[in-house]
């Protein structure tokens, strides 16, 4: 009599190990992995709590809004575990989730400011960027701060409140005691300064993500 | 070539010169290893200059409130209804090589018709012989696409499940084996298989069955009478003293819960298997009492609520686990 063994179907797992090559990132990363393998709730919860917070600080600098941060932070940690993508992924979690966040958040600021540009289809998170490509990165949100950095100071405070504390622009204008116009007014500045800019850039980046051609 | 850390944090800053960038974007390029650095010199900069400090305990919650809305995908993709038992010949010689070039896991799932029930679900299957399976939650049933025992259905449980097997015109056997080096082997009858961390058992319905412990060298065996139990107990196949009703043992087909004198901590055990439920009884007195009955329910908070109601029990619910405790 023959007895197949079931090879223990619950609780199976082949998360790719972790490259031998680099024993910081296998150290860090091992715990995260092992806990995947043995419960993926758990190993979730591991790897939220080692990368949500500076996940979110990074992509404030792109949308400098917390409500944006944290819903774009949130939706690719809901996709990671909904798909099961530690089963799969061959990099480390690690540059996965700063490399999503980044495109994510350039796929906003698209949407954001300039949507009638003649680009689409941005769905394809996959695409690991080149080094040209993850140094724009950087050169984005510079760009953003400074532009930001460039506006009045009463301009600056109302965009501020309004984008990342997000409160609405009456809340803004009694708070500053202005008036509603005023408020109005200095946020269709800032936005308007914001999207020049980035639009002077779009060009850069029309050139350098061959995703967004159309 | 190494670059030193200060230079990427300058460089994040936006403080680096034209000349470092295209040291980066060069040192990027010879190794993609080095984009593995990059992202942890990233991580590093902002954990030591966070743009704002977000509550990850309040979003942590909503996500998990959002995950418990949508199925296990496993689980979904799973239900497709069974392919047939047996097929070789050209089948097969594609499959194989297929199979090659895939990972263990897809190889399970090709080799295999995977039928997975989550927390709190119970399945009713038809598989191609005619034979009736019911999946009690968190269970899971795998079924060989292609048979490498001529005469023998083989399937593998984890979990209970109750079977009713169609008898086949060729007299082929029907076993089931488990993770715990038991099966069961029958010609056609209905029979429940328990096999969870908790322990190992058979019940017999009508028919005839053969137990068999696999773990020896040589194989123990028992044969079963109709409303006869077996357990396998430390490696040793025992049948129990006191019979134990089939259809109290299969309720949870029909979401019934019928308790036979079984401790409170025996039901909690149940409700965890069950539903994934992580009920805490911290008195001891409480954790011993009794219960005898039958309750209709289709989730555990439900069955709990029933359950301190009838008690008279305080219900403390935190985000892991629900406590009962007396009043």
């Amino acid at each position: 009599m023959i007895s197949i063994q079931p090879a223990s179907p619950l609780g199976e797992s082949d998360a790719p190990e972790s490259n031998p090559k680099h024993p910081i990132l296998l150290d860090k990363e091992m715990l995260i992995r092992r806990a995947f393998e043995e419960d993926p709730r758990k190993g979730f919860e591991f790897l939220y709590r080692q990368y949500y917070a500076p996940l979110c600080s990074h992509a404030i600098r792109y949308v400098y809004s917390k409500e944006q941060a944290e819903d774009i932070v949130g939706d690719i940690f809901f996709a990671f575990w909904q798909k099961e993508l530690y089963k799969s992924i061959q990099i480390s979690f690690q540059a996965y989730l700063y490399t999503c966040v980044r495109h994510h958040c350039l796929t906003y600021l698209k949407q954001e400011f300039a949507r009638d540009l003649p680009v689409e289809a941005l769905e394809s998170a996959s695409a690991f960027p080149s080094p040209e490509q993850t140094i724009q990165y950087e050169e984005l949100y510079h760009r953003i701060n400074t532009t930001i950095e460039s506006l009045t100071p009463q301009v600056q405070k109302v965009f501020l409140m309004s984008r990342f504390e997000g409160k609405k622009n009456q809340v803004i204008a009694r708070e500053l005691q202005v008036s509603l116009k005023t408020v109005e007014a200095h946020m269709t500045r800032a936005l308007s300064t914001l999207q020049k800019a980035l639009r002077q850039d779009w060009t850069l980046l029309l050139l350098l993500f061959p995703l967004f051609s159309a | 070539m190494t670059i030193p850390k200060s230079t990427f944090y300058a460089y994040f800053d936006g403080k680096a010169t034209p000349l470092q960038k295209k040291l980066l974007e060069d040192w990027l390029r010879q190794d993609p290893q080095n984009y593995e650095i990059f992202y942890e010199y990233l991580n590093d900069w902002e954990h030591d200059h966070p743009q704002f400090i977000p509550d990850p305990e309040a979003a942590f919650t909503s996500l998990l409130d959002r995950r418990q809305q949508m199925p296990l995908p496993t689980a979904e993709g799973n239900t497709v209804p069974a392919k047939r038992w047996v097929r070789l010949g050209l089948g097969t010689a594609a499959l194989l090589l297929v199979t090659l070039g895939l990972g263990y896991w897809q190889r399970h799932a090709l080799l295999y018709q995977q039928y997975k029930t989550a927390f709190g679900e119970v399945k009713k299957l038809t598989l191609n012989d005619g034979t009736q399976v019911t999946l009690n939650a968190n269970s899971l049933l795998q079924v060989p696409r292609l048979s490498l025992e001529p005469g023998i259905r083989r399937v593998l449980l984890t979990g209970e499940a109750t079977f009713s097997v169609t008898h086949t015109a060729d007299h082929q056997k029907f076993i089931v084996s488990t993770p715990h080096h038991m099966e069961v082997e029958v010609l056609g009858t209905e029979f429940l298989v328990f096999s969870r961390k908790r322990g190992n058992k058979v019940i017999l319905h009508k028919g005839k069955v053969v137990v068999r412990n696999l773990n020896h060298t040589q194989p123990e065996t028992l044969t079963l009478k109709p409303g006869e139990t077996v357990t396998l107990d430390k490696a040793r196949l025992q049948k129990p003293v006191l019979p134990q009703s089939f259809e109290n043992q299969t309720a949870w087909t029909n979401h019934r819960f019928v308790f036979d004198h079984q401790s409170m901590a025996e039901v909690a055990q149940q409700l965890h298997e069950q539903f994934g439920m992580n009920l805490e009884i911290r008195d001891s007195t409480l954790a011993q009492r009794r219960l005898v009955g039958s309750y209709e329910a289709t989730n555990a908070e439900e069955l709990v609520k029933t359950l301190a109601e009838m008690l008279q029990l305080k219900i403390t619910q935190t985000r892991q686990t629900v406590q009962l405790s007396p009043q």
